[in-house]
This record gives C-alpha cells, structure tokens and sequence, in this order.
C-alpha cells in the first residue's frame, strides 16, 4: 500500500487551487466589467441630454434674436453659452453660520442680476419675459452638465483605481440621477415654449383665488418681479402674493411679505403658504395636502425670512402642498396636477373661513415658479 | 416635445421583442412536436427526452414572453392642451395652444355670449398614464 500523498492527487488539489483562484479573479472582474458598462451607458445618456441641452439653448437664443431682427456673431454667442453654462455658484463659507441667511440671498440676487445682464449683452431688446425664460433654460443647462460633470468625474475615479466600492455606489445612484436628468430635460420644452410648469402650481392657485373672487383687480409690483392684489373673500381681505407671470419667475416672496406687513401694521390673522412637494412613491400626483408651516423650496433662504417675520410679529402660518413627483415638477404641468389646482383653492378658503375672523387681513402667497401663468 | 420620441422608442423595441419572442416560439414548438413523433415512434430514448424537454421550456418561455409583450400598451404620445373658459356663461373650448398663450390670457369674446371674460383657464399635458400591475 503506498503512503503520503501521491503526485497525481497534490497535482489535482494544485489544479482546483488554481482554477478556484482564477474563478474568484475573474469573477470579480467580470462584475467590475458589468458595472463599467453600465455606468458608461446612463454617461453616454447623461452627456447626450446635456449637449441637447445646450443645443435647445443656442436656438433659443439665435430665434430670439430673429424676432427682434437682431444679427449675431455665432461663434461668439457659442463661447459666451459655454461661459454661461460652465459657470458656477459658490456657497457662502458656514463654518461662521452667523447671518448666513443673508448673504446667500446677497450672492443669488447678484447670481439672478449677472444671468439676466449676460442673455441682455447677448439679445439687447429683449423683453423680460424672454429674458426670463432664457435664464431658466440656462440654469437647466446648467444643473445638466455640472450632473454629468461630476458623475463623470467619479466614474474616472473609480476606473483609475480600479475601486468596485466607488463603481458599485455609482451604479446605485444612477437610476435616482436619471429621474433628475430626465426631469431637467423636459423643463427646456416648458420653457421654450412659455408653458407652465408642475412648480408653477402655487402661482396658478393664487391667480385662480384671484380670478375666482374679483373681477377688477390691479396688481401691485410691491418688490421686483414680486406681485400683491387684494381680494375681497367672505368679509375678509385676503393679500395674494405671488411672482410677476407670465415670465418664467420666482419673485421675492419673502420680501414682498415683509413689505405688506409694514404697510399693514402686522395686522394680520394668519398667511397661507400655497406650492408644490414632491410625493413620495405611493402617493398620487395631484394630492392636496395641508399643515402648518412655510411650503416653500430652493436654497432656504425665503422660508427662513417669512419663518422669522412670521414669528416676529405672531402670525400662525399655514400651508398647502400639491405633491407631485420631481419630473412632473419640471415639465409640462400634468392635467393631474391641473385639476388639483381647483382642490388646493378650496382648500384655502377653507382654511381661511375656520381660522381667520371676518373683517380681518389674510395673505395667501403663491409660491414657485409663475412661467404661463398670469399676473 | 420630447416625450413623443420616448413613446415612439418604447413602440419598436416593443415591435421588435414580439416578433423575436415569436419566432423562437413559432421554431422551438415545431421541433418539439417533431422530436415528439420521433420519440413516439422510436421509443423514449436519451439525450431526445431531454432535449425534448429544454425545447418545450423554450417554446413556453417564448410564449409567454411575446404575450407580455403583446399586452403590454405603450402610451400614447403626449399632447399639450388648452382650456378655455367663459366666466360668465361657463363655455368651454378645449384646443391646442399657441405661440405666447400662458394661463387668465384673455382670448377675445366668448363665442356663446359674448362676453369678454374668456380666459385660458389651464395649459396642462394630456397624458395616458402607464398601469402599473398590483399585487
């Protein structure tokens, strides 16, 4: 009988070693190549979107042009597009926090006023409501390219250092960034075209609280670009706030109320905050939903102004939110979230009916974007 | 818009899937009933069995695939709208927007009464929801 372990059975035992090894290796990197693939295939999408992008943007501009018969000079208009889009908007330092509040709003009046001068530079006679509709389609441009700017940047990263954790991560996130990149895309048409978006609901259910109520009303420019018109409604008087339509316009809803109160000696029995939310998965687009608070976005800055006059002067604050998901916000407004318009309306008279007195003030404030959507 | 171009996408690759799910159907049902016969006539015998076997999982695979893809609707091309109201009489007229139309533009005189509040009351984008398939 032989003893040990005979050549042929070490020789096995190496070979499955071997082969085990060469499995676990190239398993790996078969998975790493998978991923690559796949994160190269939303890029190639992602870059595509940007550069049609672009391209809508350079051909608003040049019809623009057209319409006020006005000649350009292509290959500058292409350089100073480019400047515009590669652009970018630094964050005011927060290790001090103090007065943080004011200079973000400092650096995005200054960051508002330099967009609509450089389309003005471009197209001179202009109107502001183009002008308007121009800066929001560079800022979607914008928003597109630093996207696929820094997912780019990461997919680099990742392939450099050959990391499948980064690769991994990246292939997570890119469902999520392609909703946002397709959302971004859709808005160009809105804008071209001067159609109100799912954010324009908040403006659209202050002007319909209008319309609904008076049939003579004067709208008041009571700060830029920011509208106010009093509404008789149910022996009360009721200040609608909103942007200045039909451009593609924010206002200044934070600064137009604090001018209000002054003129109204804080007098007021409550304000109501009407604007769009994003809704989660399970929820239908169109839902009207109310609480209390400031239902408002962006960088903060608005919600932390009429937060504090609110406060200051001891008004209840309410608000009225119609959920719709983040694409649906940005393009086209849905003939759901249309039809919710007339929801949240009742829903404000209501809420002004059971918590304000007759013969009292109200505010309503419509806010987000006013694009197709007038006054 | 370019929801339009996503829809007429979603229309070939569906086209495409049905008649590839199709044909290898159509192929793998064929040679199963042929092997079938041969196996009727000559007796169960392998590797025919099993062969039989994968090509009858294929066919059904196939089958079922090619239905899903048959029942499966693709939306329909979205459209923008226009609603246009009278605030006095409360006519509608439901059309197209044009260039420069954004919503309370008034619109001229209502074509029933007369009257000069007809407004454009909404600018919305008609659209066939996808169903989604509950549990």
């Amino acid at each position: 009988m032989e003893e040990g372990i005979s050549f042929e059975t070490l020789g096995n035992i190496l070979l499955w070693f071997v082969v085990l090894t060469l499995l676990a290796y190239g398993n790996r990197e078969i998975e790493i190549w998978r991923i690559t693939k796949d994160i190269e295939r939303y890029l190639r999408f992602f870059r595509r979107a940007r550069d049609r992008a672009v391209n809508v943007v350079l051909s608003s501009v040049k019809e623009a042009a057209q319409k006020y018969k006005q000649k350009l000079d292509l290959r500058v208009l292409e350089d100073r597009i480019s400047q515009l889009i590669e652009s970018v908007f630094i964050q005011p330092e927060s290790k001090d926090p103090f007065k943080i509040i004011t200079k973000l709003k400092h650096l995005i009046s200054t960051e508002n006023k330099r967009l609509s001068n450089e389309i003005k530079i471009l197209v001179p006679s202009l109107n502001d409501n183009d002008v308007e509709n121009l800066k929001n389609m560079v800022s979607a441009a914008r928003a597109l390219n630093s996207i696929y700017k820094m997912l780019d940047h990461y997919y680099r990263l990742a392939r450099k250092f050959k990391s499948l954790w980064l690769l991994i991560q990246l292939q997570s996130l890119m469902p999520f960034m392609s909703e946002e990149i397709r959302a971004l895309e859709k808005s160009l048409d809105a804008f071209k075209n001067g159609y109100p978006i799912g954010d324009s609901v908040g403006s659209l259910v202050a002007s319909r609280f209008i319309f609904k109520h008076t049939t003579d009303f004067k709208p008041v420019e009571i700060v830029e670009n920011t509208i106010a018109v009093e509404v008789p409604f149910d022996g009360r008087k009721v200040y609608v706030i909103k942007a200045k339509g039909p451009s593609g316009c924010t206002g200044h809803p934070d600064d137009a109320l604090r001018e209000l109160l002054k003129d109204l000696n804080g007098n007021v029995d409550l304000i109501v905050t009407v604007d769009a939310a994003i809704k989660l998965e399970g929820e239908n687009s169109g839902l009207v939903v109310d609480g209390v608070g400031v239902a408002i976005g962006g960088l903060g800055v608005e919600k932390f102004n009429i937060e504090e006059v609110a406060t200051y002067n001891q008004i209840p604050l309410y608000a009225v939110l119609v959920k719709m998901s983040e694409a649906e916000a940005l393009s086209v407004m849905s003939k759901a979230v249309a039809l919710a318009a007339d929801t949240a309306v009742e829903r404000v008279e209501r809420i002004i009916r059971e918590r304000s007195k007759e013969g009292r003030n109200v505010i309503l404030v419509g806010v987000g974007n006013t694009i197709g959507v007038y006054p | 818009m370019s929801s339009s171009g996503d829809e007429s996408t979603i229309a070939q690759i569906r086209k495409r899937w049905i008649i590839l799910f199709t044909t290898i159907a159509i192929a793998s049902m064929i040679m199963t009933l042929a092997m079938l016969i041969v196996l009727i006539y000559e007796g169960v015998r392998e590797p025919y069995f099993t062969i039989n076997l994968i090509l009858l999982g294929l066919a059904l695979f196939s089958t079922y695939n090619a239905l899903k893809y048959y029942k499966f609707k693709p939306p329909k091309p979205s459209k923008v709208m226009s609603l246009i109201r009278c605030y006095e009489c409360n006519y509608r007229e439901l059309r197209e927007p044009k260039s420069g139309d954004y919503i309370y533009k008034n619109v001229g005189e209502c074509p029933k009464c007369g009257s000069n509040r007809y407004y454009i009351e909404r600018i919305y984008l008609e659209k066939e929801e996808l169903k989604t398939r509950t549990p």
